[in-house]
Formats: structure tokens, C-alpha cells, sequence
């Protein structure tokens, strides 16, 4: 058993037993946080190795930002003789990791050869651990600083550069060296199928979604930093994997599952069709080929319900559930990490003639029960979701408001109301938000 | 899997007309479940939808409801044939094959489609899936990669694309793969390109719905 | 049994409490107001039609599981006044309601009291400060505490009409040697851009200008940058103010557009101005009293080897740093306390 596999670099630790495997390799990844099986396949040979953990590290793509013109990185060695000309920001603005690098790279020149000229060309300083000094340093040491505007500073290849300040023109020459853009590592899109990872923008292997701050990927036990987490995860790179290794040595004496309740599978009932390990943000579904069933893998698990609102043979329920018994009228029900969080701190007269109920995730919503509590005329039901980007289970909240959106159409089409349940999104510091929008619900004002 | 959709409530109810008023909607536990149509789930929320409607429609109606693993053999029929019986209607959320078996074990009963049986299929993202054969009773696979022109390519064309392929997308319509670019690059991939260059005969239709409705025996199990 | 005692019930220190507890340890959690939250409590979520990543839902459920978790004693209005004792058995005294408490059998002290606002120091004050149309980032607050009923803004921010403009002006109390400051306080970029976002979000006719030195890459995840700022239709222009003054129509900001080297004036109807983190004005009776070094600026760092002496610096007692990373850095100590606590129990066995 390792504690922590390495996708792709390495970091070194002591007191942790790591294993370092090539992204490319890896051919699957059963398990759970604490005992992850990863499958890999090295010169043929295929190998399955224990682990509590995971960790992708893999450095960015990084590309050229103007054709033609080398950039700065780690490794560049400045050209000695000559002036140097340093642009970031040309097509977008270079995350901090990027900005230091060039700082590096241009005092490392001016310190080699301070008879030179050294010129930096900027929009947009990034100044985080340590940058400011740099610049400072730099500065000092007689590199020259220039910001410019989008459309001021004309780049003619190889060598020369204009630059326009109020009705002032510079012309400068010397070797170029533009920013890189930072782009994911290509290995990742596989990588997020293999490990079962909900990618976020562009691909990196975090949603960026504040509730996997800072590194963590929706299936626990698995983190992505530097060049697999996100655009600019290498500004903080060292707290970063500080943070990460830390939290996977707690995980030795200390892993407790994050929820409660047990999610039972009947097995009599599991027709293994897989829903549940597709719908499931967090990958704790697995197959039980002794029970010919799926399973839940309670480490793995988030408790967001979505396996049990979407399993079609209606085989999955929450340990020690009860019937609720049936009620009438204005139902509201609210989402634990947001709504249900706000109503625990508004005056509770404003939830009288409501029916409220708690409820893990919006995506936990089953429109069987929906239609089961439309039945009176006056009966209606207020879903109260999270934000878009900010859902504890990444996508429920979108689920959620797509199974509203079917059940509102099925409505609408029987003649059975427009309006009778309806979708909105809160957070939890909102509470003022929840007692006006219920106020106008009730109203019929929304 | 057979993969299927369930009819739009509206013509359900359509269907169902107004000379009845006890219902059984029977949900089949295997394809049609796993395609997200005709489940235990999807008989629920079918049954609690129509019970709303009646409801404010003022019409007094018994809905019942029951999955059985399959449809499509009487031996699961006949674990709800009683309450089969016992209602006016039965709307089954089996494929089309599902229905008629139950019309043929209770020859007297009123048996509706609740589904649109759409094809064999396979899942290719969760809630969707993708034709991948038409059943057409000789399978052509081993000369074309693994990738069935009678099933991907729109026309069903057995010697290369037709003129309307762009940006290996059909002409039928853009969110359809073009079969035969599909065909071509998986033999290319493969390094079996002149597999291709083998002419094919027309398609022998017979051993498909040209030769009438089909049957099959399997010898060592059957007793002719 | 030995306990754990956790100084400043800000996001940091709430945050290190609840995960200690979870892992079965007892925590005292000193509080010196009646509330959790510190800093944060007054804010609100920015988020408009997507969530914006401001952290703060994390702060709600963090403060509720510390109120509700068994393991955690917390005392409010406490103020420590005194420590003794030695590594893995130290007492703290703190004082409540005018007496003194013991807080004994300490294996682990936590030391978490965070920051004060630019606006909250003396120095901070502008001139101008008693006119109601220049306001300091925080006291946006109170509106977007009740933007439920935002069809009144102007009685919210107690302005005599709605606001068809406004400036926010970064780098205040951050990055000048005057303002003895000359670090980034690193969340104030986000925190305009979030906030000029929701007043463009309820007031599409609002003009939005942020004069600021550089953009910042505002924490773990949100990426201010010009093509999103030119997509909301907020201006930026690269510069920090040189007068605001009176007119007529509103306040008139003077400026030098860099680019044209050419000096010009914006007139706005309300000023909003941000605010730097600065050391809190305890931290220097803290480092003597818990052997801590000072920085240049008075943020503390420890001086000995923290799983030595087993007092440890968590969140922004140590630097400015946002939500997301003063959360991440109250686990980290946590995992680091028992980690640490784990090594004494299994006799200096790393590996278990």
C-alpha cells in the first residue's frame, strides 16, 4: 500500500510511501479514497498497485503566444551579448507563475551583463509570493519596465519592437522573448476519463468549484496541482502541494467518511445498468461482482442522493428511510449546502405556512415524487438550489434544474399549470434573499 | 439493448381515451430500464403525472402500477397476470415486442404502448444513446472494422460513401456521423485499408424484414 | 485529557477547530466578540446569475459545525492575557467578563486573529471621509446584505438618487511605503471586480470604472483579466488617482492617462475605495508572548520550529491572503497539529 501515487512529477516526501506513474499508463482506477486500486500498464506488463491517494502533477502545455518568437521558461539560458526585449501579456494576461519566470529571466540577464539593455514590456504585473521583490530587484538593477496598451506595441520578427506612449514613439531592438500560454497538459482529457474526474474550463482536472479548494478533484483522494489544476496553479504551487501532502498524511490516522447515513444498493433490485456510476459526481459507484450488484463506496461518497434520484429501477435508498407521510400545500425544499444553511439563520416566522424539508442536493429531486405533490390544486414546490459553478456536487444543481424544466414542460403541455414548481438558486450567507423570495412566492410574484 | 422513448403524456392520454377507469401501467426491468424509459421509475412518475391530470380532470380512475424483469417471456408476464386481469387497460412501458406479448397471453386485454421503441442501441454518454445495428440477419462486421455500413451509414451503402459526406459528417443531417469516413479511418488506424478494395455484392435483403417476419430456432433446444 | 486551544474564531481558526474536533480532539475555541467569523461575517455572496467563487458559503457552514460540534468549547469576549506552562503542557489565561479563566492541559495552541481593515486604522481615514458618496469596499456590505430589496440603493448606501457611476480605486492602504504597506493585500482586485460585477448585474446602466495599479490574480481560482472586464462592460484604467474633489455634478477624480501622458478627470456619483489587510494590533504583544518574530510589517512569523513548541500561526495573522487560502490554511494546521500529535502518541514513529 503507498500513500500517495504520483501522476506524472513527483514531489518529495519523507514520511510519505510514493510511487510515481506515468500519466499515459494508467488504464483505470478502482476503489476509494484510503484504498484506490490503480492500473497501469508498464512495457506490456500490466500492474495494479494499492494507494490512499492520488496525485496528478503534470506541467503545462506551454505555446508559443507569437509565432515565431522563442519564449521564457524555467530552462532558458538569456542569449549573452546582446539587448533583450521581455513581452508578457501579448494575447492574454500570463498568470503569476509566468510572470516570475520572466522577472527571473530578465534580472538573471541584466546581473550576466549589465552593460546591456534590457526591456520589459507588461499590461499587467502579478504580484504574489515573492514577485514584487523581484520586481523590485530587477528594476533596480536597471532593467527597464514599460506597460502598454493592447494595440501600442507593434512586435516586427525577429528583432525589433514599437512601442507608443501618449504621442511619444520608441523603437527598440534586440532578442525577443515572449510569454508562453499556459494550456492543460494533453495527457489530461484521458486522464479525467480514466480516473473519472468531471474536468472544469479548458479541461484542467478541477472544477474550480470552492468546495475542492484548494487542489482537490470531485472524487476524493485524488488532487490535481501545478499544470493539472488550473490556469494559474503554479502562483501557488508550494502551498499548494504543501497543503495537499499534509492533508494525505491525516488521511493515515484520520479518514472518516464525509457523510452519516448509509446509501444501501438492493442488490434483488441492481439491474446493472450503470446510471448511478455515470450520475455520480464523485465516483463512489462501483460494480460488486460478488453480489452482482453496484455498491457504494461510503469513503467516496458526498451524499448528494443523485444516485438514488436517478437509479431508473428505483434500487438505491437511504439506510433507515422512512415513508414521509404525505403534505399539502407550499413545499419547499432546500438544498443543505445553501438554502437549508440561510434558513437556519432567518427569524423562523417567516417559514410558517411553508412546508419546508432539507434535502442534500437539488439534483436529488425525483419527478416522481414531484407529480406525487402537485395532487391538490393549491399544492406547489419551490426547489431551492445552489448557484451555477458553486454546487458542493459540481453538476447537481444543473441536473436539478433540468429535471424542473422536464417536469414544468410535461405540465404545460397537459394543461396543468405553468408555474406550480419552480427553480432558483441561493447561497448560504443569503438569508435576507430566502425571506423576500419566499414572501413573492407565495404571492405568485417570482 | 433495445433503446426506447416514452410517448409524450399528451397522446398517452389520448390514447387511453375516456371508457375506462382502471389502469395498470407495467414497466419492463431490462433494456427499457436501463435506456431510462420504461423502469420502475419512469412507471412511478407516469403514474403519479396521469393520477394529476385525471385528478383536476374530475375523472375517478384506479392507477396501478408494477415492473417485472422482462416483458418479453411469459414466465414474468404470469407473475402479474392476475392483476393484468383485474383492470380495464394495461399500458405497457415495454418495447413493442414487450406489448404484444402480453396481448398474447391475455388475448381479451386492452394492451397500449407507453414507449416508442426506437432501436438496438448502446449508451454513449449517460441519458443518450446511438443506433449501432439494424438487425438485418448477416452481419457484415468483419469487413468493415467493426463499423456497420447497413447501420451507420444513412443509405446503407456497402461500397464506399456517396457524394454527400463533409467534414465526416452525413448529408442527412450534421449531428450525424458520416459511416463511411468512420469505416475508412478504422481500417486505416488498423492498417487493413485493402479490405476496401474488395467489391461488395449487393446486399442480400431476405435474411431481413424483406423475407417476411422472422423466426429462429435453436436446434439442440427445440423440439420440432 | 489534553486539549487544544484555538485563539480567534475568524474563518482560520473556526476552520482548524471543526477539523480538530472531527478527528476526535478537544478544542477551546477563544472568541474576543460574542460571534464566529471574524472579519468575514459581514460579508455576502457575490454571486449574480453563476457563482463567482468568493468562498463565503464555505464560512456559514464551517461557524455552524463549530457551534454544533460537541467536541468544541468556545469562549466568547474572551481576551488572553497570559500563557504559561511548557511544550505539550501549557496553560492560557484568559480573561472574560472582568474575571480570569484557566485554559489548562494545552498539548496545542493555535494562534489565529487574523488582520484589520485598512479603514479600521486611524491612518486610514481619508479626508474626505464624512462625504456619503465615498465609501470604503466593506461598506458595500450592507448592500449586498440587503439586496433583496435592491430597487432602493440609494437608501441603502444613504445616497440622495440612484448612482449612474461609479469608480472604485484599488491599492488603498496596500503597496505604498506612506501607507506603510508596500504588500499586496491580494484580495482586493477580486473583491471590486466581484462587486462592480453584482452592481452591473442589478443596474445594467451603472458605468463602472476600477483604477488600479495591476490587476491581480485574485486566489485559488478567480482570474480577473482584461477580456473579462471588457465583457461586462467595466472600465479599468491603469492608475491610481491623484485628487478627488467636489463638483456639482458629483466627485471629480483626477487622473493621468498613462498611455496619453495627458492628465483627465472623471466625474462620478459614488467612490468606492479599497482596503488593504494590516497587521492586527495585538500581534506585537503575541510575539512575546508566544515567541513569535515580526515582519517588516507586523505580520507574524513563528520563530522556532512550530511542531516544536506546539504553537502554531494559521491564516492571515501571517500575511493577507483570501478566503479560499486562509480556509485551506486553517486545515493544513490542523492536519500539521495532528500529524504532530500522532508522532508523540506512536513514540516518534513516523510511519503508522
Amino acid at each position: 500500500m503507498y500513500d500517495v501515487i504520483f501522476l506524472g512529477d513527483s514531489v518529495e516526501t519523507p514520511s510519505l510511501k510514493q510511487l510515481q506513474v506515468a500519466p499515459e499508463a494508467v488504464t483505470s482506477c478502482k476503489g476509494k479514497v484510503g484504498e484506490f486500486f490503480l492500473r497501469f500498464r508498464v512495457n506490456g506488463e500490466v500492474h495494479e498497485e494499492k494507494t490512499r491517494a492520488i496525485v496528478i502533477n503534470l506541467p503545462h502545455q506551454q505555446e508559443q503566444s507569437f509565432a515565431d518568437l522563442p519564449v521564457f521558461r524555467e530552462n532558458l539560458e538569456p542569449e549573452q551579448e546582446k539587448n533583450l526585449i521581455f513581452i508578457q501579456d501579448h494575447e492574454e494576461i500570463a498568470p503569476a507563475y509566468v510572470n516570475r519566470i520572466g522577472l527571473e529571466k530578465a534580472l538573471q540577464a541584466i546581473r550576466d551583463n549589465a552593460s546591456r539593455q534590457v526591456y520589459y514590456f507588461y499590461r499587467s504585473l502579478r504580484f504574489t509570493e515573492g514577485t514584487d521583490q523581484l520586481y523590485e530587484e530587477a528594476r533596480r538593477s536597471g532593467v527597464a519596465f514599460f506597460r502598454y496598451e493592447e494595440d501600442r506595441l507593434q512586435i516586427s520578427p525577429p528583432d525589433r519592437l514599437t512601442y507608443q506612449r501618449g504621442g511619444a514613439t520608441m523603437e527598440v531592438e534586440g532578442k525577443i522573448y515572449t510569454a508562453p500560454l499556459l494550456k492543460p497538459a494533453p495527457e489530461l482529457e484521458k486522464l479525467a476519463q480514466v480516473l473519472r474526474i468531471i474536468p472544469g474550463e479548458e479541461g484542467y482536472l478541477q472544477a474550480e468549484n470552492v468546495y475542492l479548494a484548494p487542489t482537490l478533484t470531485g472524487r476524493r483522494g485524488i488532487y490535481a496541482v501545478g499544470g493539472a489544476r488550473s490556469p494559474n496553479g503554479l502562483a501557488g504551487f508550494e502551498e499548494e502541494i504543501k497543503y495537499t501532502l499534509e492533508e494525505i498524511e491525516a488521511f493515515k490516522f484520520n479518514l472518516e467518511p464525509l457523510v452519516e447515513e448509509d446509501r444501501e444498493v438492493d442488490d434483488r433490485k441492481c439491474i446493472l445498468c450503470y446510471t448511478c456510476y455515470r450520475v455520480c459526481p464523485h465516483a463512489a459507484l462501483e460494480e460488486n461482482k460478488e453480489k452482482d450488484s453496484m455498491e457504494i463506496l461510503k469513503d467516496a461518497c458526498w451524499g448528494c442522493n443523485g444516485c438514488i434520484s436517478h437509479c431508473p429501477a428505483g434500487a438505491i435508498s437511504l439506510g433507515g428511510e422512512e415513508e414521509e407521510e404525505r403534505k399539502w400545500g407550499l413545499q419547499v425544499l432546500m438544498c443543505e449546502n445553501s438554502a437549508e444553511t440561510a434558513r437556519k439563520k432567518m427569524p423562523r416566522e417567516n417559514m410558517d405556512g411553508f412546508i419546508s424539508r432539507e434535502i442534500p442536493c437539488s439534483c436529488s429531486i425525483k419527478k416522481e415524487e414531484i407529480y406525487g405533490s402537485l395532487q391538490e390544486p393549491e399544492d406547489r414546490i419551490l426547489i431551492l438550489g445552489c448557484f451555477e459553478e458553486s454546487c458542493k456536487h459540481l453538476e447537481g444543481d444543473q441536473r436539478g434544474q433540468r429535471i424542473v424544466d422536464e417536469v414544468n414542460e410535461t405540465l404545460a403541455s397537459l394543461d396543468l399549470g405553468e408555474d406550480r414548481v419552480r427553480f432558483e438558486r441561493l447561497s448560504p450567507p443569503m438569508e435576507q434573499d430566502l425571506a423576500n423570495l419566499l414572501k413573492r412566492w407565495r404571492e405568485g410574484q417570482l | 439493448m433495445i433503446v426506447g422513448q416514452q410517448k409524450k403524456a399528451e397522446e398517452i392520454i389520448k390514447m387511453l381515451g375516456e371508457d375506462w377507469e382502471s389502469l395498470l401501467i407495467a414497466g419492463c426491468g431490462t433494456c427499457v430500464t436501463v435506456s431510462l424509459a420504461g423502469g420502475e421509475r419512469e412507471v412511478e412518475a407516469l403514474a403519479n403525472l396521469l393520477k394529476l391530470y385525471y385528478g383536476k380532470k374530475g375523472k375517478k380512475v384506479t392507477i396501478s402500477t408494477d415492473t417485472i424483469t422482462r416483458q418479453c417471456d411469459f414466465e414474468f408476464i404470469d407473475d402479474i397476470g392476475e392483476k393484468i386481469e383485474d383492470h380495464d387497460i394495461i399500458l405497457s412501458l415495454a418495447c413493442g415486442v414487450g406489448v404484444q406479448h402480453i396481448v398474447q397471453r391475455h388475448p381479451l386485454k386492452i394492451v397500449y404502448p407507453g414507449l416508442n421503441t426506437s432501436f438496438y442501441g448502446a449508451t454513449t454518454a449517460v441519458g443518450e444513446w446511438a443506433e449501432r445495428c439494424i438487425g438485418c440477419g448477416e452481419c457484415v462486421l468483419d469487413r468493415f472494422g467493426g463499423v456497420c455500413p447497413v447501420a451507420r451509414c444513412s443509405k446503407s451503402l456497402l461500397n464506399g460513401p456517396c457524394g454527400g459526406s463533409q467534414d465526416g459528417k452525413c448529408e442527412v443531417d450534421d449531428d450525424i456521423d458520416c459511416g463511411w469516413e468512420l469505416i475508412y479511418n478504422r481500417l486505416k488506424d488498423i492498417g487493413l485499408l485493402e479490405k476496401l478494395l474488395v467489391y461488395e455484392d449487393p446486399k442480400d435483403w431476405q435474411p431481413y424484414r424483406d423475407g417476411g417476419p422472422r423466426k429462429l430456432t435453436n436446434k439442440e433446444y427445440y423440439d420440432e | 485529557m489534553s486539549r487544544i486551544a484555538v485563539i480567534g474564531g475568524g474563518i482560520a481558526g473556526t476552520t482548524a477547530a471543526v477539523e480538530l474536533g472531527r478527528a476526535g480532539n478537544k478544542v477551546t475555541l477563544i472568541e474576543k466578540t460574542d460571534t464566529l467569523g471574524g472579519n468575514i461575517k459581514d460579508y455576502g455572496c457575490k454571486a449574480v446569475d453563476k457563482c463567482i467563487k468568493c468562498n463565503l458559503c464555505l464560512v456559514d457552514e464551517t461557524i455552524l459545525a463549530a457551534q454544533q460540534s460537541p467536541q468544541i468549547e468556545i469562549i466568547y469576549q474572551g481576551m488572553v492575557n497570559d500563557l504559561t506552562g511548557k511544550p505539550g503542557d501549557y496553560t492560557l489565561s484568559v480573561e472574560k467578563d472582568g474575571e480570569f479563566v484557566e485554559v489548562e492541559n494545552l498539548e496545542n495552541i493555535i494562534l489565529a486573529t487574523g488582520f484589520i481593515k485598512w479603514s479600521d486604522l486611524e491612518t486610514g481615514t481619508p479626508e474626505f471621509s464624512d462625504d456619503t458618496r465615498v465609501i470604503w469596499a466593506s461598506q458595500l456590505e450592507e448592500f449586498m446584505r440587503r439586496r433583496a430589496d435592491h430597487s432602493r440603493p440609494e437608501d441603502i448606501l444613504q445616497l440622495d438618487s440612484i448612482p449612474r457611476s461609479v469608480a472604485f480605486i484599488q491599492c488603498n492602504g496596500s503597496r505604498s511605503i506612506q501607507e506603510k504597506a508596500r504588500y499586496c493585500s491580494k484580495i482586493c482586485c477580486g473583491y471590486s471586480y466581484r462587486m462592480a460585477r453584482v452592481l452591473k448585474h442589478f443596474y445594467p446602466d451603472l458605468e463602472a470604472t476600477i483604477f488600479f495599479i495591476d490587476l491581480q490574480e485574485a486566489g485559488y481560482f478567480l482570474d480577473v483579466n482584461f477580456a473579462e472586464l471588457d465583457e461586462l462592460g467595466i472600465k479599468y484604467v491603469n492608475c491610481k488617482p491623484i485628487d478627488v474633489s467636489n463638483t456639482d455634478d458629483g466627485l471629480r477624480i483626477l487622473y493621468e492617462n498613462q498611455q496619453e501622458g495627458a492628465m483627465e478627470t472623471l466625474d462620478v456619483d459614488l467612490l468606492v475605495l479599497s482596503e488593504g489587510l494590516h497587521p492586527n494590533a495585538a500581534n506585537e504583544r503575541w510575539s512575546m508572548l508566544f515567541n513569535m518574530q515580526l515582519d517588516t510589517y507586523g505580520f507574524l512569523y513563528p520563530l522556532l520550529d512550530e511542531e516544536e513548541t506546539g504553537i502554531f500561526l494559521a491564516g492571515s495573522i501571517k500575511g493577507p491572503r483570501d478566503i479560499a487560502a486562509t480556509i485551506s490554511d486553517g486545515k493544513r494546521v490542523a492536519y500539521r497539529v495532528l500529524k504532530q500529535k500522532q508522532l508523540c502518541e506512536s513514540g516518534g514513529q513516523a510511519d503508522v
